[in-house]
């Protein structure tokens, strides 16, 4: 039995190395990632960015990639409005900011079930508040 | 709802007021991993999910994908 879960992650990693290997520029990557936006969001809807923000967050990246001057990217179009787990604004990016948009359930769902690459191999301690 | 909801006038305070509605509103979570500021981004994922009556609902299908970091990276 452990021998076999021990393979199983040795699959694992080899998969993954090979994913690593066969990456692309961030700019394909990027694209990937606003199409699989557009195809995942209703018409009528309205999304909201949410992510990291400070002096190491995503939301700094997010600004070098699609608003700092000599950017060549940009924000998927649906996106009309940002939001960041710390509740700080961020500096540069000129998507309205939600503050508060959220009560404290929905930011205890989001730190504890949202995300990220390993998510689906861990168990969710709020496993409760997902349908 | 149209697409011209946009130009309504909000009034202050009530930015998301008219989509501020079940299913209206979609977040979208988003993480990277970065090798450092001389290296750029190396791994990009993001999760959708909404949040109706105090519940969430997360998108089964999320992005993950790697990033092959620029030729200059260090």
């Amino acid at each position: 039995m452990a021998q076999s879960r021990f393979h199983s992650q040795q699959m694992s990693m080899v998969s993954r190395n090979q994913e690593c290997k066969n990456a692309e520029g961030i700019e394909i990557v990027w694209n990937e990632f606003v199409s699989y936006i557009d195809k995942n969001i209703g018409r009528y809807q309205r999304e909201c960015l949410v992510a990291w923000n400070g002096e190491s967050g995503d939301m700094k990246w997010i600004y070098k990639l699609t608003q700092a001057p000599g950017s060549k990217l940009a924000m998927p179009k649906g996106i009309k409005y940002s939001s960041s787990y710390d509740q700080e604004a961020p500096n540069g990016i000129s998507i309205p900011f939600l503050r508060n948009s959220f009560l404290r359930h929905a930011f205890e769902f989001m730190r504890l079930c949202i995300h990220f690459s390993n998510n689906l191999s861990r168990s969710a301690p709020g496993a409760l508040l997902i349908k | 709802m149209s697409d011209d909801d946009d130009d309504v006038a909000i009034p202050k305070g009530k930015l998301i007021a008219q989509h501020y509605m079940p299913s209206k509103i979609v977040y979208v979570s988003f993480d990277v991993e970065s090798g450092g500021e001389y290296c750029g981004i190396v791994q990009m994922s993001a999760n959708i999910f909404r949040i109706n009556n105090n519940v969430g609902e997360i998108e089964s299908k999320s992005f993950d994908s790697y990033v092959k970091p620029g030729d200059g990276a260090i």
